[in-house]
């Protein structure tokens, strides 16, 4: 993906000194990353600090920006790389519920699990907790993938990795996920009353 | 079925695949069961991702403005990775050291003057060298008159001639260098260190050494060239210690400092040895310029005992010259001298070697009353 020419001329502003410039050029991305970040921390005040840093980098960095990928892409790069540095230093452990809560998001329900809307909180609730369980490579392939909707090539330009590579690393993440959460998936889904 | 082919079904379900491996996937699809089963799994879990929350940033605007403001400030704070600032920080760390190092030992070298030096050190190895030969034939040394031009031409003792733990004059380890190799020349069995011939070697001969050792040593002291090379080896041994012993603990002293290689009767070597070295009747014949009691302070060393110790030789052969009180007897200079091995270890690294360069500069006092040395 190219720089577009409004992301060209956005840089040419904020490396003249433009503030308002560097604001416009995140904006687009800056609530995505977040997401991000809080699925690869698990965190969402970690999520806070890094997107910061990352910021502070983008905007730092910027003149070393040469525009080989897109801006999304280099963005991206240093926001994950700070994440899994923070991770590795941190490896906090918060449960959705209490990231709800601090995020303003009603906690999840579990007293009647046949309730559609319960189980598919389960469900999600699961899969947050495997995905944070996985391994690092596998667990930031699978969120640039599923979370952020990335191509192979973005990810694998994101992460510095090859195209082989990240297909290889999300089908193993996948079946670690699948391991772990099909067999109460497939529960949920015959005990769902939409199934 | 291949490990390349379930590859392929996450890359088909995420539409990563190529005309032709998409053919090939959903023929496989259509001949496996379990492959398609596989699929299946793998679109079930891919659902669940859709139940996801999705976080939003609080004040988005607010963290981009701050995230500017912080990049604009002079020193913007950039977490780093554990462990860089650490290495950054010892490195420099070491590097001021090491240049504060190199910056005294040259400000300590600028005084001197390197013709001088150099004349010194050509006049030492031309004069002191043959001499111990002369003094080393037992019937030519004459232990009086030697003695006592040792005590009458004792020179100014130089300034900061450090007491204990301190500098090393260049000179006093040449010096001690030329006893030693004089004192070798003349009981080759004997160890590397300077220091008494062996108690075994109970022998004119050896007796003749010791003394012939000590009159060179007076010699060079009383040469003022050879005062600066003096001064110039503090700079290069490690550690250097004073000690003043009488001439009755003399041979004690090397004792410790060069223990026997073999243990024959000790009793009588030892005795032969201070007879061999105490002349107290020479110094009483002496007539200084400058009163005792001041040359005493003033003086510089009698002998200077040269060693390379490592560490815990060291602390060893301290706490022996501690037991025996050729230093200062309380418990705080005893617990220095074994708290400084430590020290003695960082020293040793710096230098890169395997072992330090100790000095012992020894002071012979004086006798204060002929009649106990009589009895001795």
């Amino acid at each position: 993906m190219a720089v577009s020419q409004n992301e060209q001329e956005l840089i040419r502003s904020i490396l003249a000194g433009s503030s308002e410039a560097f604001e416009q050029l995140i904006s687009p991305y800056g609530d995505r990353l977040f997401n991000t970040l809080v699925h690869i921390l698990r965190n969402a005040e970690a999520a806070e600090d890094v997107l910061q840093d990352a910021l502070i980098q983008a905007y730092v960095k910027l003149e070393t920006y040469q525009g080989r990928s897109s801006f999304y892409t280099w963005l991206y790069r240093i926001a994950v790389n700070l994440a899994f540095s923070h991770r590795r230093r941190e490896h906090p452990m918060i449960s959705m519920d209490s990231q709800k809560s601090a995020l303003g998001e009603e906690p999840v329900s579990t007293v009647d699990p046949v309730d559609a809307a319960s189980l598919r909180a389960e469900r999600a609730e699961l899969l947050h907790a495997a995905i944070g369980e996985l391994p690092d490579e596998f667990r930031a392939v699978i969120i640039l993938r599923e979370i952020e909707g990335c191509d192979y090539k973005t990810i694998g330009d994101i992460l510095d990795i090859s195209q082989g590579t990240v297909r290889s690393r999300i089908h193993r993440g996948r079946l670690q996920l699948r391991e772990k959460l099909i067999p109460l998936f497939k529960l949920f889904k015959q005990n769902s009353p939409m199934s | 079925m291949s490990k390349i082919n379930e590859e392929l079904i996450s890359a088909y379900l995420d539409h990563e695949v190529s005309t032709e491996e998409r053919e090939l996937v959903e023929a496989a699809l259509a001949r496996d069961p379990n492959l398609q089963k596989l699929k299946d799994e793998l679109e079930l879990l891919r659902e669940g991702f859709d139940l996801l929350p999705v976080y939003h940033a609080h004040d988005l605007e607010d963290v981009l403005q701050q995230a500017v403001g912080q990049a604009r400030t002079p020193q913007p704070e950039v977490k780093r990775p554990a462990g860089t600032n650490h290495r950054k920080i010892w490195f420099t760390a070491c590097a001021s050291l090491a240049a504060c190092l190199l910056v005294m030992i040259t400000l300590l070298k600028l005084p001197r003057d390197t013709k001088e030096e150099q004349l010194a050190l050509a006049e030492d190895s031309s004069g002191l060298s043959p001499e111990p030969h002369t003094n080393f034939q037992p019937e030519l040394f004459s232990a009086e008159s030697d003695l006592a031009d040792g005590a009458v031409e004792a020179a100014e003792a130089p300034e900061g001639m450090a007491g204990g733990f301190g500098g090393v004059n260049n000179a006093e380890v040449l010096e001690a260098e030329t006893l030693s190799s004089a004192l070798h020349r003349s009981a080759p069995e004997n160890s590397p260190a300077l220091g008494a011939p062996p108690r075994a070697a109970n022998s004119a001969h050896q007796r003749a050494a010791v003394q012939g050792g000590l009159a060179a040593q007076s010699r060079f002291n009383a040469d003022p060239n050879q005062a600066k090379l003096v001064e110039r080896s503090r700079l290069e041994a490690d550690q250097v210690f004073n000690i003043s012993v009488s001439r009755n603990e003399l041979s004690r002293l090397f004792d410790i400092l060069d223990p026997p290689v073999v243990a024959d009767a000790p009793e009588k070597n030892s005795d032969d040895l201070e007879s061999a070295t105490i002349q107290p009747k020479s110094l009483d014949n002496v007539a200084p310029s400058v009163p005792l009691q001041e040359k005493q302070a003033k003086s510089r060393p009698d002998v200077t005992f040269a060693v390379n110790q490592t560490p815990d030789e060291l602390v060893s052969l301290l706490g022996k010259l501690q037991a025996k009180q050729y230093f200062a007897d309380n418990d705080d200079k005893r617990n220095e001298y074994v708290e400084a091995k430590d020290r003695y270890t960082d020293l040793l690294k710096r230098k890169m070697a395997d072992k330090l360069r100790v000095l012992f500069l020894i002071t012979i006092e004086p006798a204060k009353e002929p009649a106990e040395q009589q009895e001795d």
